[in-house]
């Protein structure tokens, strides 16, 4: 193994501790605080409820809401559960951008751009979920459970990579050779 | 210096895409009922005979195992290893030729079979910052997954581009 390769893997196991911890204190601020209080879960999943039904409703769609439910008239329901509500989804993203170096003003940039993106996404994504009930109920399952692949991880991954180059332009004093440019 | 590339009859991309049609149909075919089976007849049984002990419900999904330790709470589990999350960017990775990182993500899909598991024990018995290491866990798994598809594909966008032998 040359000094290269052991910088780099070093740099590796620092930038997923770093991400660790950051997972960690988001888990136990979710868990004590965030959780017990509701609001931000019901913010989220509300207020995606209530964008894609008017989303839906400009397209032509016959839909209704009722609380965290969104239905088509004449088929099943979608219910936008906390865990469907993308905000894990936002702490897995923020958790990267934070863990890998680069200037505070581009990181929150990149964080502002990232958050907003997954939720107009997620938006999207039970827009979706509302359709396919419509067109392949029987499929709506696996729909569900590959659903990341087509809405959220290309762009996750997109932004990711465009932090990597962004980071590496602005160096750090501790700036990682991780960089994917 | 390695000139095995040049033997190769087929375009690195060509035998890249085989790979990894041949991988996909391997892990929706037989490793997916495996994980299943797994869980169905062995640790799926197992936790609910410990549950009952205790104050809490395993809630049963084919591939991962669920707790509800307190119905306020969200369910908190963990999903069975190396499952499509493990084959699809430890096979990028060994095409791009970064067999470190490979043996990274083996390694820690093998922690994987132990770490979380245990943790869900002690969820079952009580103790709720288990719960909360199993969530971290669960970012830690997609961060881990997601940031292998980075580095492979971009290795292997690397190869390609700079026409590095293949």
């Amino acid at each position: 193994m040359t000094a290269l390769d052991r910088e780099k893997g070093n740099h590796l196991i620092g930038f997923i501790l770093k991400a660790f911890c950051f997972y960690t204190v988001w888990q136990i601020l979710y868990d004590l605080v965030l959780l017990p209080d509701g609001r931000l879960d019901e913010f989220l999943a509300l207020s995606v409820v209530s964008n894609a039904k008017n989303f839906l409703t400009i397209l032509g769609w016959n839909i209704y809401s009722l609380d965290r439910l969104l239905y088509i008239e004449g088929y099943k329901s979608v219910e936008i559960l906390n865990g469907c509500n993308a905000l894990t989804l936002m702490a897995l993203y923020s958790g990267f951008i934070v863990s890998f170096n680069g200037t505070f003003v581009n990181r929150a940039k990149f964080l502002l751009i990232g958050v907003f993106a997954i939720y107009v996404l997620n938006v999207v994504r039970i827009m979706s979920f509302s359709i396919a009930t419509v067109y392949f109920q029987h499929y709506w399952n696996l729909f569900h459970e590959f659903s990341p692949f087509l809405f959220f991880y290309p762009i996750v991954l997109y932004l990711w990579y465009q932090w990597t180059i962004v980071g590496q332009n602005n160096p750090t004093p501790s700036y990682s050779d991780l960089s994917l440019s | 210096m390695d000139n095995s590339w040049a033997k190769q009859p087929y375009p690195f991309l060509l035998r890249s895409f085989f790979i990894l049609i041949a991988v996909s149909v391997l892990t929706f075919t037989i490793i997916r009922q495996v994980r299943t089976r797994i869980n169905s007849d062995y640790i799926y049984p197992e936790f609910v005979q410990i549950s009952e002990s205790y104050d809490t419900q395993i809630i049963y999904s084919p591939r991962r195992i669920n707790i509800l330790s307190n119905e306020n709470d969200p369910p908190r589990g963990f999903g069975i290893p190396f499952g499509g999350y493990f084959w699809l960017p430890v096979t990028l990775l060994f095409i791009s030729r970064d067999k470190k990182i490979a043996f990274g993500l083996i390694g820690y899909h093998l922690f994987l079979c132990i770490g979380p598991p245990y943790m869900a024990l002690l969820l079952i018995k009580g103790n709720d910052l288990a719960g909360t290491f199993l969530q971290v866990n669960e970012l830690t798994f997609i961060l881990v997954f997601l940031y292998s598809l980075l580095l492979a594909t971009n290795n292997i966008y690397n190869m390609i581009k700079n026409k590095r032998p293949l």
